[in-house]
């Protein structure tokens, strides 16, 4: 049964955001849970992130012949340069498909 | 400025972003009817979960068989952010009416957060700001359901060799390397790495979660160590 737990997690997510705007919410959170909070992104995004570009079949595929891992690379890097998630994209996709069209 | 104004200006701020937005939610299309949810699964939730990261994680766990409540728990991890966001917000809308502040909490998402939260902090306060969220907040709307619909129709006819599926990977490394600002955010990047490769065979696909609360509890630890409080 598969609707229960799309209703629970639409639940929860609108909970999460209408909280902090009630009434019921502290106005202050402590400072660590507010630090916290700031790493979340971080924190829950790289696993992910590892588990799509490392991780097929169950297996981790670490080496030369894994595309992912150049096109990841690539997409670091202009990360880190240019701040856009659109150039990010154009050039992560466009690494992927030349070294898959090289190694294949 | 009036209420059309500040409608308007939200939506057109919010447009740029949609070029990083559509992609993303084309991918999630194909994503969702291919680790087997139904079309029109996959399309309500983006109606009634309306959160790109949280949908994501929805349909890795449940492509590798995640219990019920495991699926629930990651992605109440996964949206702790949009409390950050409401506690910054809240500062602007908390005298809002009921009505209002329910409508809005619906709306507020990454995208809409940054453009909105940037008109409320830096420009000059008025009786209709909230209308600026608003018209980001439905902009991101209306994208996200198009190209959901997109992705679940046009998916099983794109090729598998063009690897799409992949924006999302890149979408997440574009959001992580620009918010790493800090050294504990870069030391919690690198934690969560790390545990995420370890503990990738624990059951239940408990490594989203124990990665990252991990990499969180260790990062507040030795910010707390290093700055005393």
């Amino acid at each position: 049964m598969i609707w229960p737990v799309i209703f629970l997690s639409g639940i929860l997510t609108y909970a999460t955001r209408f909280l902090p705007l009630s009434k019921i919410m502290p106005k202050n959170l402590p400072k660590f849970v507010q630090e916290g909070l700031q790493y979340v992104s971080i924190a829950v995004l790289t696993p992910i992130i590892i588990n799509s570009i490392l991780i097929s079949d169950n297996d981790f595929i670490i080496s030369e012949n894994n595309p992912k891992i150049y096109a990841a690379l690539a997409a670091i890097t202009v990360a880190l340069i240019s701040k856009s998630i659109l150039i990010t994209l154009i050039v992560g996709l466009s690494v992927l498909w030349i070294f898959e069209f090289i190694i294949k | 400025m009036s209420k059309a104004s500040e409608f308007k200006n939200g939506c057109l701020q919010e447009l740029p972003l949609q070029l990083g937005v559509f992609p993303f939610g084309i991918a999630y299309g194909i994503l969702g009817i291919e680790v087997g949810l139904t079309s029109i699964q996959t399309f309500l939730l983006s109606i009634i979960i309306f959160a790109g990261v949280s949908q994501i994680v929805f349909t890795q766990l449940f492509s590798i068989f995640t219990p019920n409540f495991m699926i629930v728990g990651t992605i109440g991890v996964v949206n702790l952010r949009h409390v950050l966001y409401g506690i910054s917000l809240s500062r602007y809308l908390k005298e809002l009416s009921l009505k209002w502040r329910i409508i809005l909490s619906y709306l507020i998402t990454d995208e809409a957060f940054a453009i909105s939260y940037k008109r409320f902090s830096e420009e000059k306060k008025t009786k209709y700001m909230h209308f600026h969220l608003l018209g980001s907040g439905i902009t991101l709307w209306t994208s996200w359901q198009i190209s959901t619909l997109v992705g679940i129709f046009i998916g099983p006819s794109i090729p598998e060799s063009l690897n799409l599926e992949y924006v999302i990977p890149l979408s997440f490394i574009a959001i992580v390397v620009v918010s790493i600002n800090t050294k504990i955010k870069l030391l919690v990047f690198i934690l969560s790495a790390l545990f995420s490769i370890i503990l990738k065979d624990l059951p239940w696909n408990l490594w989203i979660i124990t990665s990252a609360l991990m990499s969180i509890i260790i990062g507040l630890l030795i910010d707390k160590f290093r700055k005393g409080y």
